[in-house]
């Protein structure tokens, strides 16, 4: 694993433009005061994406196939993209997250801890992104997984836009709900999310462990 | 035995793989044959990279999806299209087999790199085709593995760089433990190296020998028809049809050097052999 994770970390080093592109606009973002949980969310989401272009660097070339002849099994190959991801998403969120709280106070804002609670969601919710598209790119690789994502995505929106034609409908008040989830303390729904995002994750893996197990090379 | 490989059947479309080979300790076994036999096929089967059909391959003793990490820390394998990513440079690739491989000699790796003269800096995509072929080999022996798999490693090389990797290669066997499945489309290669020799056409073995046999005990042939009418085939396996009448493969040329010295007779080459077997017609 720690080889895998090497070598991701190396390659990573011809996306280091990138990266730092990323950085910097994150900031001037930040600077102009945009909204700081969106930024953290942004960036952690486009930093875990790094394990996709990982996973892209591998198959190129027909690499997978000489990775494979290296002391290393399916299992841990599968296991190594979401921790990769993982690092890659939470390496974001750490610089950008401290640099939107250092702004918040210097500004002489409240609410930095609800801040810093939302940040911790939204780094809980890259757990779940990883879950769906990890999957989806080791299956299909580069060019079909693009595709399969976007049209993923496009049916979570049809499906999102479907439920609210179907409320209004049906004339069901859905904005009751929405203010009893708001309602809840902050606590127990982190908790609940970081425990779904978890099993999501643990669900992704699995599905991944059986797709590089059916993969030829 | 370090690989054993029985009966495996693969099949792609019209192609059937369908052989079985034996690599003893201590022993260089060479595999030939022309483009689109099964070589590349025989080695991902070997390395457990698509799945079989039928039949079984032991690594160590070991069914292969029995092997642990340990286990494949022991073998060391180059692949004729395939290999670490063009995008790390040998400096990357020095630290990604230190993570890797418990027995990597890192300091070694770098000196035959730079006695190589390959630059450690530069990415490997930007190499040429033989430095990228070295760099290959070298890190398929960087870590004491007991099986190499050498899939084409001569591919690329000029004369001089050749002879240099073959030497490599018997360094490599000094210990005496160690065993390698190599294949090159230049039979020559394998001819100064191998200890025996498999043939492989339309994805079956036809022929395994010893190579100091083949050179040694092959032989050809070349008669008359009136010559072929009379001559004892017991010892003939292949015919191919010539302008002058026959040319004939044997595996005992020196009983007809013996019992029929008017012919004329052609000490055998592996080249000769494998065009033999291929083209020629079964007795």
């Amino acid at each position: 694993m720690r080889g895998l994770l090497l070598k991701d970390l190396l390659l990573l080093k011809n996306q280091r433009r990138f990266f730092l592109l990323f950085f910097f606009m994150s900031a001037g973002m930040l600077l102009a005061d945009f909204n700081s949980v969106f930024v953290i969310n942004y960036v952690t989401m486009i930093f875990s994406l790094f394990t996709l272009s990982s996973i892209s660097y591998d198959e190129f070339d027909n690499g997978y196939a000489f990775l494979f002849t290296l002391p290393i099994t399916r299992n841990q190959y599968a296991a190594e993209k979401y921790v990769f991801g993982f690092v890659t998403g939470g390496m974001g969120w750490i610089v950008v997250t401290i640099f939107a709280v250092a702004m918040n106070v210097i500004r002489g804002r409240a609410g930095t801890g609800e801040l810093v609670v939302m940040a911790v969601l939204y780094l809980f919710i890259s757990l779940l992104f990883l879950a769906v598209v990890v999957p989806i790119q080791l299956k299909f690789g580069a060019e079909k997984g693009r595709i399969v994502l976007i049209v993923f995505i496009g049916v979570i929106c049809s499906a999102g836009f479907v439920v609210a034609r179907a409320a209004k409908t049906l004339q069901l008040d859905l904005s009751s709900t929405v203010a009893a989830v708001s309602a809840l303390s902050t606590g127990p729904v982190i908790a609940c999310v970081f425990l779904i995002s978890l099993a999501a994750v643990f669900g992704s893996y699995l599905i991944s462990v059986k797709i590089m197990k059916n993969k030829q090379f | 035995m370090l690989l054993e490989m029985e009966n495996i059947q693969k099949t792609y479309g019209d192609f059937t793989l369908n052989c079985s080979l034996k690599l003893e300790p201590g022993y260089i076994t060479g595999l030939i044959g022309p483009n689109g036999a099964g070589k590349t096929t025989l080695f991902k089967s070997a390395l457990g990279l698509i799945s079989l059909d039928q039949g079984k391959v032991t690594v160590f003793e070991k069914p292969f999806d029995q092997l642990s990490p340990k286990d494949r820390q022991n073998m060391g394998v180059v692949l004729a299209e395939s290999g670490f990513s063009g995008y790390l440079t040998i400096q990357d690739i020095t630290r990604i087999m230190k993570n890797l491989y418990q027995s990597f000699d890192q300091e070694r790796f770098i000196k035959k790199c730079r006695e190589s003269g390959l630059p450690l800096n530069k990415r490997v995509k930007d190499l040429s085709a033989g430095m990228k072929g070295k760099v290959k080999v070298l890190a398929a022996m960087s870590h004491e593995a007991r099986l190499l798999i050498l899939d084409e490693p001569t591919a690329g090389l000029d004369v001089l760089a050749r002879e240099e990797l073959l030497d490599t290669i018997r360094e490599y066997m000094e210990p005496g433990d160690r065993s390698i499945l190599i294949s090159s489309h230049i039979s020559t290669d394998l001819e100064q190296l191998c200890d025996d020799l498999y043939l492989i056409d339309h994805g079956n073995i036809v022929l395994h020998e010893e190579t100091d046999v083949l050179l040694g005990s092959y032989g050809l042939l070349k008669v008359t028809e009136e010559q072929d009418w009379k001559l004892d085939k017991r010892y003939i396996l292949r015919r191919k049809k010539e302008a002058y009448g026959y040319r004939l493969l044997t595996d005992k040329i020196s009983f007809y050097r013996e019992n029929q010295p008017e012919i004329i007779m052609e000490k055998g080459s592996v080249d000769e052999v494998i065009t033999m077997m291929i083209r020629g017609e079964r007795l």
